[in-house]
């Protein structure tokens, strides 16, 4: 960042006892806590759980799909592992991890002692629980939705799905979509109206800039969705026709206002994340990023042609080949500004001095295998080949190549960044190193093959399968079973580095001045308020 | 490394504008009111869920979750009132910053609300492009009380800025408040006139069941209801709060958001009887319309 | 296998021989994994995914070298004494990386555009026209020209399965809709997959060049029995397949095809709320854009159809043996030709309660189905989901009714359209 500050920050001294008239016992003052920083590290906290119940989940997937006609399980209840893998994943685990490093992170690359809304920051947080809760209840009243993520019509309508599984997904989603809109409202304007003086636009960190985009999507594509499960609800509950065929609706309408807001929302999950690879790859590459503005323009344009490309998903529905072009084309569009973000981050590596750390390596990792998904994406995107696909485990490879190979190793890359920041300690280095070689080594064992799942015939979504598919499965399945146990090194690690992690100064990764952002010319962890003087950007 | 040296400024060394004491703003900023409002709402929610499936303590759980939601805001509500002067002036530099921050907020609020309303105006419009006739034959909606109501709404919206105007120019309270209560009598009345319309159609027979027409006139109408009676306690609030001498001349955020959402619901209002109720009588005058939309159609279908 | 497996190396060579057999001879014989298509709106398709694997693997070697080279060439060695560059632009660089992926995209979109340009080619007055029907968990394949309609079954409960028989080498038009909810027929050696959504149409050509059986499946999750809802279908000469079309009689009339997806289950809570009114509402809105636009092929010139107006038989024999036919294309799918159903999943219908109970009990399930309203069988629990039959006329469900009591050891009790009657 060119970023010339010489007054920045001073460390405030942790406890002032007596400085105040009496302390709030600890667990009060977390529960009550407006400290971007506290709810920052509760979003994480939270997440992660979920990661691991998300994660476990696909524990019981992969076991019922190790053989063509497994019985493990009923099909019941195989379809609500699958739907609330995905549910849990992205709502309770990637948008809340995202937000998480959002509120850590963002005042502190802005300058600003909090976000614009603390109290606001601190209800978007308790949404995400209390929205876990109701989803995840659904379990113990009568069994979860079983329509996968995307809870299409008429199969979501109380005729094929009743009891409480669908109703209480979509109050949860209400729930976690409100938690999103608070957060994006707070966030926009924490960029736009807190940052340090001299800090412009033009100057604040793509970290900064990636959330300002995102928050955006956020506040215009969540209340669609809110507005298309309340539709879905009432269907449900009330009579109203609103994708019921038989009086009048169309299920069709369901699909183009759900992927208003889930498309955009796969974007939520990545921009953030690149944002982090933004920070992260020129950190440990001693070098300042190339290409700043290209980068900070290509979130922009990522973020508008996103909300234009929804029907993408929708190709295999027989609407109209030249209506659906046009979505074709947008989506296709945006291969550029991804691709100029992928190359941006190669040349800033280039003529550095690369440090193979763990946050890096997971960089590394992002940028090696994320680019797979992107091009799986933009093979989907071409409408023929897309209605060949549609429905299957191609699909999923993509949905994995970009969701756990970008998204899940980007969020790693900043949780191992800003770990020694949070906790004022350092991780243990060879847990990390250890943590990523499994992780991406067995990512691909488990994903790639879905590919040719996929390309041979195999659909999405079953707890059955044809037989011929049964060896490739039980080799994904393994797979998968040594993937999900090396994210036990994660706990292991944050175990080790809360107890016996070692301290760390202000800046543990000695930044080279050109890379470094506010955050680090703080004590580790930073003090209440951060700046006791706000800083001055020339 | 040469970075570092530039770190040792002592504590609270220069004090700038705004600068506080950081404990104490914590302490005071601080509120179990958001954990409460949040699992207040979800098991209001769980119960809403529980009991349209016949659990019996669906009930139970409605009313508990009720009264914690409504506690916990009034609560807050109550803070940020107290605390009206520490939000604008401390986090964020000098207090026009914040009050600036509190406008771009507000504004992607109603922004987002927008967006709410947008889908089920998307929904409306692709019911009607689907139905091979619209409206129903012989159905009609009483465009009356639609127009009477439009008149209410736009009358207490103007009412409501005669107020606001009072308030930016410290005139005497007295007749702000009149004028603030008219606004609200208004918006009150508006309401009635919705509820006698939906019973009266229901005694007609058309209900929220009755096909898309049913379902697109009862949700956007509902709705944009509910946003009134949300507009309506919010323009309460406010004419307490002038009465209690909250607001000066510079200081009254509150006013302004109160009266941007009253304008918001105003907009909506209007833009759904257009669609609803006013365009099927101006259908077919509009001829031009026709080739268009077939044009339209050909190329979506 | 299971033992030494525990053992990292042993697993890691089993993993290791997996993925060679993933990228062996025989899988790569299939270019990049796809199948062999046989139609040649499947050519394309597969044309256009070899063209973008090239250019994808092109792409991705160029961002894996580049990344590699970097971290190779700049790598932090010990004892270090570089500077890092300090340049942060290249406008060269920056515009060659953003032209050539867009030179990239309007190559790949060549093929794409007359692949979908294919898609949208569908015949005026094809030859054949095909209907297909989502059911949960079976297809249901009319030829409404020919007044012929069956049903396929599910993969679960190895009875043999009937294949849906297209005629090779001439362009039919497919038509498509579902009668309950959204499912996918997909037969990827046709590089085709076309959802099936109630209320919608959708319709697509397809000329198959190649004698044969293909697989496919149901690719749009349709509830629990999805990944048992496989498709079978036998291309053949026109002449074998006008012979096995003589073969199938046409049982039960055909509900125009629009008409099928708005019929619908009923409500669970708006029989409860309007004291099962539901039939009486207004049918406003309920005919959408697609249906309008298809011209109907009318079942109604049949003379199976028009026997419907018939006075109803009362021979209890005449009375099974139509019904015989009706229960082989609309129940058999599910309940199995020989009354077994399917472990699990259908419950039996030979030796069921319900069958050989009350008259009532047995034809209101037939009327209104069964709406997830768990179920006993022979001691067993179902689910119970059931889709409705009531539009078959009083006399066909009396008749199949009948043909259900007489088969399989049942207790041959006939039953009397003015019972179905009466409980409409
Ligand atoms: C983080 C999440 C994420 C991201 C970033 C993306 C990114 C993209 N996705 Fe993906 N997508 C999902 C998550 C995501 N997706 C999910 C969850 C689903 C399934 C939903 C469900 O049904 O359950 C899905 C489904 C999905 C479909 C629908 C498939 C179907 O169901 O039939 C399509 C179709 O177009 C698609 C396309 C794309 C494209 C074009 C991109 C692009 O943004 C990718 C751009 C990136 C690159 C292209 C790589 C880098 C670029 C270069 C190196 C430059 C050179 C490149 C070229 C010239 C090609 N996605
Ligand atoms: C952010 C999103 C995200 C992430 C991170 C993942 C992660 C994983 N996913 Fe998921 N997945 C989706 C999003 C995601 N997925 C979506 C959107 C779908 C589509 C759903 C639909 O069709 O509707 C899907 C579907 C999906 C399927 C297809 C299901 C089907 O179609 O039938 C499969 C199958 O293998 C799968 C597997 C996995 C695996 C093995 C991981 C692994 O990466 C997980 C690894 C992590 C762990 C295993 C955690 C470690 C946990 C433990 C070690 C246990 C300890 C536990 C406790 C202490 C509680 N996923
Ligand atoms: Cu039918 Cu899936
Ligand atoms: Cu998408």
């Amino acid at each position: 960042m060119q970023v010339e500050n010489t007054h920045a920050a001073t460390n405030v001294p942790h406890h002032h006892d007596g400085h105040h008239g009496h302390e709030r016992h600890w667990l009060l003052s977390w529960l009550m806590t407006t400290d971007h920083k506290r709810i920052g590290i509760m979003y994480l906290w939270t997440s992660f759980i979920f990661f691991l119940i998300g994660g476990a989940m696909t524990f019981v997937i992969r076991a019922q799909l190790m053989s063509h006609q497994n019985t493990l399980v009923s099909p019941d209840f195989y379809n609500q592992m699958m739907t609330m893998h995905a549910t849990v994943m992205i709502f309770l685990a990637i948008i809340p991890a995202i937000t998480g490093f959002g509120n850590l992170a963002l005042p502190l690359h802005l300058g600003a002692r909090d976000v614009a809304f603390p109290r606001l920051n601190a209800l978007g947080f308790w949404l995400v629980p209390a929205g876990g809760l109701v989803v995840c209840s659904s379990f113990f009243l009568g069994g979860a939705s079983e329509n996968g993520w995307t809870a299409y019509p008429p199969l979501a309508s109380n005729q094929y799905s009743p009891g409480l599984g669908v109703d209480l997904w979509i109050f949860g989603l209400h729930l976690l979509g409100t938690s999103s809109i608070t957060g994006g409202l707070n966030f926009i304007v924490t960029i736009f109206n807190m940052r340090a003086p001299g800090l412009t636009l033009h100057k604040m960190s793509l970290f900064s800039w990636s959330w300002l985009v995102t928050s955006w999507l956020q506040v215009i594509a969540t209340p669609v969705l809110a507005g298309a499960i309340t539709m879905l609800l009432f269907d449900r509950n009330l009579g109203t026709s609103f994708f019921r065929p038989e009086n009048g609706g169309d299920p069709i309408l369901f699909q183009h206002l759900f992927w208003f807001y889930s498309h955009p929302a796969v974007y939520i999950m990545i921009l953030p994340v690149f944002g982090i690879v933004s920070q992260v790859v020129p950190a440990f590459s001693k070098k300042r990023i190339f290409g700043y503005l290209p980068i900070a323009y290509s979130s922009v344009a990522i973020g508008f042609f996103g909300l234009l490309v929804w029907a993408h998903h929708m190709f295999a529905t027989g609407l109209s080949p030249w209506f659906l072009t046009i979505f074709m084309l947008i989506t296709m569009a945006i291969a550029v500004p991804t691709g100029i973000k992928i190359f941006s981050w190669i040349a800033t590596m280039w003529g550095g001095i690369v440090d193979f750390t763990t946050p890096m390596l997971f960089c590394i990792g992002f940028i090696a295998f994320f680019t797979i998904g992107g091009l799986s994406g933009i093979m989907q995107s071409a409408i023929p080949f897309d209605i060949q696909v549609s429905g299957t485990y191609f699909i999923v490879a993509h949905i994995h190549y970009v969701l756990f190979a970008g998204s899940v190793m980007g969020l790693y890359a900043g949780l191992y960044y800003w770990l020694p920041k949070m906790s004022g300690r350092m991780y243990s280095e060879r847990l990390g190193q250890a943590h990523f070689w499994l992780t991406t080594i067995f990512m691909n064992f488990a994903f790639f093959p879905m590919h040719y799942l996929g390309l041979q015939g195999m659909p999405r979504r079953v707890a059955y399968y044809a037989p011929q598919f049964e060896q490739v499965n039980y080799w994904i399945s393994i797979s998968v079973f040594i993937l999900g146990t090396a994210q036990l090194l994660v706990i292991a690690n944050l175990i080790y580095t809360l107890k016996w992690g070692k301290k760390v100064e202000n800046d543990p990764w000695n930044h080279h001045p050109d890379t470094r952002t506010f955050e680090w010319e703080i004590s580790s962890p930073p003090p209440h308020y951060n700046f006791e003087t706000l800083p001055v950007v020339r | 490394m040469s970075a570092h040296s530039h770190h040792d400024t002592t504590p609270g060394s220069a004090v700038a504008a705004g600068a506080v004491d950081p404990h104490v703003l914590e302490h005071e900023i601080a509120s179990i009111f958001p954990l409460f409002t949040s699992f207040g709402t979800g098991l209001f929610l769980l119960g809403c869920a529980a009991n349209w499936n016949s659990i019996a303590w669906g009930k139970g759980a409605i009313v508990l979750g009720l009264v914690v939601m409504i506690a916990a805001m009034t609560g807050w509500w109550t803070e940020l009132v107290r605390d009206n002067k520490l939000d604008e002036t401390t986090l964020i530099g000098t207090p026009e910053a914040a009050r600036k921050g509190l406008h771009v907020g507000f504004g992607f609020f109603i922004g987002s609300e927008v967006m709410f309303f947008a889908a089920f105006f998307a929904y409306y419009f692709y019911a009607r492009a689907i139905a091979p006739t619209w409206p129903p034959e012989n159905f009609h909606l009483p465009w009356a009380p639609a127009l009477i109501n439009t008149a209410l709404l736009v009358t207490s919206g103007f009412f409501y800025m005669i107020g606001e105007h009072r308030v930016a120019n410290h005139q005497p309270k007295g007749i702000t408040l009149f004028w603030m209560s008219l606004a609200l009598v208004f918006g009150f009345v508006f309401l009635g006139i919705q509820v006698i319309e939906w019973a009266d159609l229901m005694h007609e027979g058309f209900t929220i069941t009755d096909g898309a027409i049913g379902t697109s006139f009862y949700l956007l109408t509902g709705f944009h209801g509910l946003h009134v009676i949300i507009g309506a306690i919010f323009i309460t609030v406010v004419t307490f709060r002038i009465a209690f001498n909250h607001f000066t001349p510079t200081k009254h955020f509150a006013m302004t958001a109160a009266g941007w959402y009253w304008h918001f619901v105003d907009v909506v209002w209007i833009g759904l009887v257009v669609v609803l109720y006013l365009y099927d009588y101006f259908r077919d005058m509009v001829g031009w319309s026709k080739p268009v939309a077939h044009a339209m159609s050909q190329f979506l279908v | 296998m299971q033992q030494s497996l525990l053992k990292p190396s042993v697993l890691l060579a089993n993993l290791l021989l997996a993925w060679g057999v993933l990228f062996s001879s025989d899988t790569l014989a299939a270019p990049f994994w796809f199948v062999d298509t046989v139609t040649p709106y499947g050519d394309q398709v597969n044309f256009t995914y070899q063209l973008m694997v090239w250019i994808s693997i092109a792409i991705l070697v160029a961002v894996e070298v580049a990344l590699v080279v970097a971290l190779i060439k700049f790598r932090k060695k010990p004892g270090d004494r570089r500077e890092p560059e300090t340049w942060s632009h290249n406008t060269r660089l920056e515009l060659i990386w953003t032209i050539i992926p867009v030179i990239l995209l309007v190559i790949i979109l060549v093929p794409t555009m007359k692949g979908v340009m294919m898609l949208a080619d569908v015949p005026k007055s094809p030859s054949l026209t095909l209907e297909v029907v989502g059911r949960q968990f079976f297809w249901e394949y009319r030829y409404p020209d020919l007044n012929v309609q069956f049903n396929s079954s599910m993969r679960m409960g190895n009875q043999p399965q009937e294949p849906l028989h297209i005629p090779v080498n001439q362009t039919i038009k497919v038509v498509f809709t579902a009668a309950d909810v959204i499912h996918s027929w997909w037969v990827p050696a046709f590089g085709i997959q076309q959802m099936t959504t109630p209320g919608n149409l959708a319709q697509i050509p397809l000329t198959v060049t190649k004698v044969g059986e293909y697989e496919g499946a149901c690719a749009y999750l349709c509830g629990a029995y999805h990944g048992a809802m496989n498709i079978k279908v036998k291309a053949v000469e026109q002449a074998e397949f006008d012979a096995w079309i003589k073969t199938k009689v046409a049982g039960a009339p055909l509900t125009p095809i629009n008409e099928i997806g708005r019929i619908g289950a009923p409500h669970p809570k708006l029989d409860i709320q309007k004291g099962g009114e539901q039939s009486k509402e207004k049918p406003q809105g309920a005919v959408d854009k697609t249906i309008a636009s298809v011209p109907v092929q009318s079942s109604t010139a049949s003379p199976e159809v028009s026997a419907k107006q018939q006075t109803p038989s009362i021979d209890p024999v005449v009375m099974a043996k139509h019904g015989e036919a009706i229960y082989s294309a609309r129940c058999a799918a599910c309940h199995q030709t020989n009354g077994a159903g399917v472990p699990g999943a259908i419950p039996p219908l030979a030796g069921a309660e319900q069958v050989n109970g009350d008259d009532e009990t047995f034809a209101r399930i037939l009327l209104k189905g069964l709406t997830n309203e768990p179920i006993k069988v022979k001691g067993v629990d179902y689910k119970g989901l059931m889709p409705a039959f009531s539009d078959l006329s009083d006399e066909e469900l009396a008749s199949v009714m009948t043909y259900a009591r007489a088969s399989w050891g049942n207790n041959g009790k006939a039953v009397s359209p003015e019972l179905v009657k009466s409980l409409r």
